[in-house]
């Protein structure tokens, strides 16, 4: 390099576009990064979706089938999860409604597995105290919470994973949020 | 509508975990939670609820991920079966084809033997003068 010369360095390449640079590319390395990294969290998400934990090993393996498959149209301008979580939710809504004829809408609060997901995966007290809760919630008030509070997406990203107007997103966790702690409160009541 | 502070206390206390606040409005809702019972507890339960929802632990099945690995063999299998019967048919067309040309050929020679033993190989006496052509034209 000439004296006096500026070095320009391209910019870092973030961990979304290294991720879809691996998927473009049938990266086997990144592949499996992607399943150690995010399987647990999309059982959760397909659980909080839906309240079934049955099925739920079905879908994910097709989830990463269709990951595979769809794995160019993964530009890496978004999260990796927002697009993941996206192909779930569709492809779980789709099984549902063609099997049983269910929307996500009409996928009525209460479980439909006859033992609590959530029940059996209570860690703490105050989870147990809020399983049944969650059975009661609907679907898109659950997704919305998970979505926020523990996959710390943005309104914004949540959109793009629901299809819902951020407003309306914004008014689901909300509500969510108000629902439960209602439960939350008329339980210990209870006691 | 009258203000409610509490109602408004209570709002901010929901959206500041949810999309975030301005400070003036984070200054002002701590001023009032620290002032009232109420909203105190309100925002202690929020605290608990968002807290609880971490306390879950849905682990993968173990086979989960073995499944995973052999997510994609049936389709894989499938295509090396439609592969190997592809490469079968194109070896066996030239082993058919010489096959079926080989029985046409005896076929063919059984046919012209029974032909042959039936066809007389006598010299009718009419043609006979053809057999021995005249000495002129031997010449």
């Amino acid at each position: 390099m000439p004296a006096g010369a500026i070095e320009i360095s391209e910019p870092a390449e973030t961990d979304a576009e290294r991720i879809a640079r691996g998927l473009r590319h049938k990266d086997r390395a990144i592949v499996n990064e992607l399943v150690e990294r995010y399987q647990y969290r999309l059982v959760r998400y397909l659980i909080y979706l839906t309240a079934r934990r049955q099925q739920v090993d079905d879908w994910v393996q097709e989830t990463w089938v269709r990951v595979l498959d769809r794995a160019a149209q993964y530009d890496g301008r978004s999260r990796f999860e927002t697009w993941l979580f996206s192909i779930a939710r569709n492809l779980a809504i789709d099984d549902l409604r063609r099997r049983r004829g269910e929307s996500l809408e009409a996928i009525a609060a209460g479980p439909a597995d006859p033992s609590s997901p959530f029940l059996a995966a209570a860690r703490s007290e105050d989870a147990v105290r809020l399983a049944a809760a969650l059975d009661l919630l609907e679907p898109v008030y659950r997704e919305a919470l998970l979505l926020r509070f523990q996959e710390d997406l943005s309104l914004q990203e949540i959109s793009q994973v629901t299809g819902a107007p951020v407003p309306t997103v914004s008014s689901r966790i909300h509500r969510g949020l108000g629902r439960l702690r209602e439960q939350w409160e008329g339980g210990a009541n209870a006691i | 509508m009258p203000f409610d502070p509490h109602r408004r206390a209570q709002f901010l206390i929901d959206e500041a975990r949810i999309a975030g606040i301005s400070h003036d409005d984070g200054v002002w809702m701590q001023k009032h939670v620290a002032a009232c019972a109420e909203c105190a507890r309100y925002e202690e339960t929020t605290r608990r609820v968002i807290g609880a929802l971490n306390s879950f632990s849905f682990e993968p099945r173990q086979a989960n991920l073995a499944h995973l690995r052999t997510a994609r063999r049936p389709r894989k299998g499938w295509r090396m079966a439609l592969a190997a019967a592809a490469v079968l048919v194109i070896a066996a067309v030239p082993i058919f084809k010489a096959g079926r040309d080989a029985r046409q050929e005896r076929a063919d020679a059984v046919l012209l033997e029974r032909v042959g033993s039936h066809v007389s190989r006598t010299v009718p006496l009419a043609m006979e003068p053809l057999m021995h052509p005249a000495a002129g034209e031997r010449q």
